[in-house]
């Protein structure tokens, strides 16, 4: 786009710089040459022919280079006197000029010759000319240089222009690939400045200002939800006390608990709540998390399953695994808590005397840890929503559960530049789990 | 036992000492970590509760100072901060236990018998419950002579409840100490493990060994 834009303009440029100095050299000539006849029909008209001879004659004397042309001729175009041997045999164009070519008299050489035919009173024929041999070269070499100049202009402006592209393209990438590592949470990222002050420099800085006032206000978010998380939990921790020495005392009074149960049990469904949601809260607040040693996932997901196991089995489900050796950065506590959720909703939305398949991959340099139940499913539409604080599908209101656990298992992936995703397994719900190796390689130019 | 607890929440305090005081311990009580040490200065004390955020610091930096004063009593750290992290922290301090707020006192006092037995008992080679022999070196089983087959996850599970013979061990307890999980799963698992335990210790037998404590937890003891 940007060479055709520069290819037009220096067109444009050259075709007005050869009609603004060959056209005039043109016009220039034609002139010269109409004003010469007006002169000679003057002659011929104050001394008559005679005079007019005389005139050319010693107009011809004084031109031995013979860079005008001059011919009288009588009503049949056989010359009377000149300086060139016959009337030209071409016809004149529409305004009136005749081109021909003019051979030397000594050699073979020959020119090009522009003339104009005028008739006098009685039928004498004039012609008036000018040798343009000199104009055609003029023309030629203006031609030539500004070919040249166009073509040299459209070299430097080509590679010019693709070495600012690219110089700005590469400033950009690095801008792009900043904020591509700000979203995936690390908020203490800058742009780097060059100190040019240009565009791209006060843009960065934009940015990067920013960034520092996003970071400033999280942490004050975090600040209070750490207060807050103190502050509610202790009055509820009171009142959980409070309950249990109220349960306490009916026990021992011999009275029924069933309804301070109750109580009992919804305080601690808040409290489990309150606490869930700070944790997912805090995850995503911290972003990817940068130092972590590594987690063997094979031996992470055979304590897992080996956990499981038993209550798997108790609902005639087996668990077949195909796990290979395989490490990556993570902590280790929060990634068994995913996986475990995984593996409690897996057996929990199973269907008795299932199957569980769970698979860890490492395949084209990726991670992928795979879990499979034949059990409900979850719908289409309800995959990613799932997701959300507290949504819970439409198969899981008859089941136990705050709708917190799949928030969790993707606020911990997210802290480890995973993704987790759901997929039908025709019948049931796969988990793909995909740990980004390529992201941990990613090298910053500056 | 005698037994110090460090909080700031007035409530709080007075509920763990009449709790704790029920069960059989002997509650002091502290405010702040400058009542700690003044407290510590002339009483002797089993085990310390100390809360984290306190109005004079962090009951962390507490465990460092007295560590580096050479106290050895086992603390266990109560605090709202729930989080992972602050567990390892607290532990790495020198903490012994880490519980997090709301707990039931039930939970607290069968996690502070453990911290108390730890330090008085050296460690067992063989315990014996009953007619239940276990060979912890060996990794061995034998009930009235007759030899029970364990997986190895399930021996762990029974060393565990053994050492903590006629006590009450919580699930978090077990989840910690077998697991090493350091959270609540959805679903209680561990019942399952228990259950499937039982089924090898007591079948068979005319008197259980492995006891379900109602809304507490386990306990392997010769009488229920």
């Amino acid at each position: 786009m940007f060479v055709l834009i520069l290819l037009g303009a220096i067109t444009f440029m050259g075709g007005f710089v050869f009609w603004s100095t060959v056209g005039f050299m043109d016009r220039q000539t034609n002139t010269v040459i109409e004003t010469d006849i007006e002169g000679l029909a003057d002659v011929y008209q104050r001394d008559g022919l005679n005079g007019l001879i005389a005139t050319i004659e010693s107009r011809i004397k004084r031109d031995p280079s013979r860079s005008s042309i001059y011919l009288v001729a009588n009503h049949r175009k056989v010359p009377v006197v000149g300086n060139i041997s016959g009337w030209p045999n071409a016809r004149p164009d529409q305004d009136g000029w005749i081109e021909f070519r003019l051979r030397e008299k000594s050699s073979s050489d020959t020119t090009q010759a522009r003339t104009r035919p005028f008739l006098l009173k009685g039928g004498i024929n004039l012609l008036v000319g000018r040798d343009i041999r000199t104009l055609d070269e003029m023309k030629r070499l203006i031609e030539r240089s500004l070919g040249w100049s166009m073509a040299i202009a459209m070299v430097v402006g080509v590679s010019a222009g693709l070495l600012f592209t690219r110089k700005v393209g590469r400033r950009l990438d690095i801008i792009s690939r900043t904020s591509r590592r700000v979203r995936h949470g690390n908020l203490s990222e800058r742009v780097p400045l060059t100190g040019s002050g240009d565009d791209l420099d006060e843009l960065a800085l934009g940015l990067n200002t920013m960034l520092d006032e996003i970071q400033q206000l999280l942490s004050g978010i975090e600040y209070v939800a750490d207060n807050l998380a103190h502050d509610l939990r202790t009055p509820l921790s009171r009142l959980h006390n409070r309950l249990m020495r109220l349960r306490s005392e009916t026990e021992q009074e011999g009275l029924d608990t069933i309804s301070i149960d109750t109580c009992l049990s919804e305080v601690d469904q808040i409290l489990a709540t309150f606490s869930a949601l700070l944790r997912i809260s805090k995850l995503e607040a911290a972003g990817q998390s940068k130092a972590l040693s590594p987690v063997n996932l094979r031996q992470l997901m055979d304590a897992a399953i080996e956990l499981y196991e038993p209550l798997a089995r108790e609902h005639g489900i087996v668990i077949a695994t195909e796990l290979e050796e395989i490490s990556v950065p993570g902590d280790r506590d929060l990634l068994l808590q995913a996986v475990c959720n995984l593996l409690d909703n897996a057996i929990k939305f199973s269907l008795h005397g299932g199957r569980i398949d769970i698979d860890l991959r490492d395949e084209l340099g990726q991670t992928n840890l795979r879990i499979s139940d034949h059990g409900v499913g979850i719908d289409h539409h309800d995959r990613d929503r799932v997701f959300e604080r507290l949504y819970r599908g439409q198969v899981a209101t008859d089941i136990d559960g705050l709708g917190l656990g799949l928030t969790l298992v993707k606020a911990i992936l997210q802290y480890h530049a995973a993704t987790v995703s759901l997929h039908d397994n025709y019948p049931g719900l796969r988990v793909l789990i995909e740990f980004d190796k390529a992201r941990d390689d990613e090298i910053i130019s500056s | 036992m005698d037994v110090l607890v460090v909080e700031d929440d007035a409530e709080t305090r007075e509920y763990l000492k009449s709790e704790l005081n029920g069960v059989g311990f002997r509650v002091s009580v502290a405010g702040s970590l400058l009542q700690a040490q003044e407290t510590m200065a002339t009483n002797s004390f089993d085990v310390i509760v100390l809360d984290r955020l306190l109005p004079d610091g962090d009951g962390i930096n507490f465990i460092e100072r007295i560590r580096l004063q050479g106290v050895t009593i086992p603390v266990l750290v109560l605090s709202a901060l729930g989080e992972v992290r602050h567990r390892v922290d607290g532990l790495r301090a020198g903490g012994d236990d880490y519980l997090i707020k709301p707990f039931d006192v039930i939970e607290l006092a069968a996690r502070l018998e453990v911290l108390v037995r730890r330090v008085a008992s050296a460690p067992a080679t063989s315990i014996q419950v009953g007619d239940l022999f276990i060979d912890i070196l060996g990794q061995r089983v034998v009930r009235a002579g007759k030899e029970i087959r364990l997986q190895p996850r399930e021996f762990k599970l029974l060393e565990y409840l053994a050492q903590q013979r006629d006590q009450v061990v919580t699930r978090t307890m077990l989840l910690e100490a077998v697991w090493g999980l350091t959270f609540d799963p959805q679903t209680n698992v561990v019942d399952v493990h228990i259950s499937r335990l039982r089924n090898k210790l007591d079948s068979g037998f005319d008197s259980p060994l492995l006891h379900t404590v109602r809304g507490q937890g386990y306990r392997l003891a010769e009488t229920a």
